[in-house]
């Protein structure tokens, strides 16, 4: 998915959930640093920066160096959104990693497909507006 | 009460987002698909039937239980994908510009795409 998608998604489900939501979005397009990786995998785009163990281990420096644990949880959960519109794609992401290189996909969608990055775009945001609001702000759109 | 709202709106979210994508993916899948087709849309793990003309033809695999496999590529001008198919059921005797009809399933295999099938059964030189 594209940056942008990534980034109201997350901000979507830590706005919901009642994490702080900065943290959630830098997790959130932080995993696709690596396009600017030329290596095999693991130092390749959807290597190890596409890992649960990477999510893991951002969330631990976190927890030390902050000593805050929404801080923490709210990384992971924009690391864990990633992972999860990522493997909407047929490329997939290695979810085992390091006890597998292999990447599980769901093949629904290639990732810049414009429709799916469209609505989870669409979804986003009118979820956070419809909790903010209320179904009132349907009203209000029209 | 809240915190379970919240969470159940965040699940929520989630199932709409996955509904989503699966629903696309079903409206899009075509009967027969042209290769360029086949890779925007790329129904990975699911049977297709693609059109296309063999642009390459490559040496036979043979695995390590002696199964030999034909492999050649197939093409609709744009863009190509590997055809790999068991000889079991006996060979198909392609050749470049040959234009053929591929029933298989369409996987990630090794970081790359490939119709797999057997040759005899899955592929038709028109």
């Amino acid at each position: 998915m594209i940056a942008l998608t990534h980034l109201l998604f997350a901000l979507a489900l830590a706005y919901l959930l009642r994490f702080p939501v900065v943290y959630a979005v830098i997790a959130a397009v932080l995993p696709d640093v690596d396009l600017l990786f030329t290596g095999a995998f693991p130092f390749a785009h959807r290597g190890i920066l596409h890992t649960p163990l990477f999510g893991a281990f951002a969330m631990a420096v976190l927890l030390l160096a902050v000593d805050r644990r929404e801080v923490a949880a709210a990384y992971g959960i924009g690391h864990l959104s990633h992972l999860f519109l990522d493997t909407f794609a047929p490329a997939g992401i290695a979810w085992l990693y390091p006890l597998t290189d292999a990447a599980y996909g769901l093949g629904l969608a290639p990732a810049h497909d414009p429709v799916l990055n469209g609505a989870v775009i669409v979804l986003s945001l009118a979820t956070v507006l419809v909790w903010r609001y209320g179904p009132e702000v349907w009203v209000w759109m029209q | 009460m809240d915190a379970v709202n919240r969470f159940a709106a965040a699940t929520l979210l989630m199932l709409a987002v996955l509904g989503t994508g699966f629903a696309l993916d079903t409206v899009r899948n075509p009967d027969v698909y042209t290769v360029s087709h086949l890779l925007q849309d790329l129904p990975t793990g699911e049977d297709v039937t693609v059109e296309g003309t063999v642009s390459a033809v490559e040496e036979d695999y043979t695995a390590e239980s002696g199964n030999v496999f034909q492999r050649f590529y197939i093409t609709d001008g744009e863009k190509e994908v590997l055809v790999f198919c068991d000889t079991g059921r006996g060979r198909i005797p392609v050749a470049e510009g040959d234009r053929v009809t591929v029933h298989a399933r369409f996987t990630w295999f090794d970081r790359a795409y490939e119709l797999t099938t057997t040759c005899g059964d899955g592929v038709t030189i028109r």
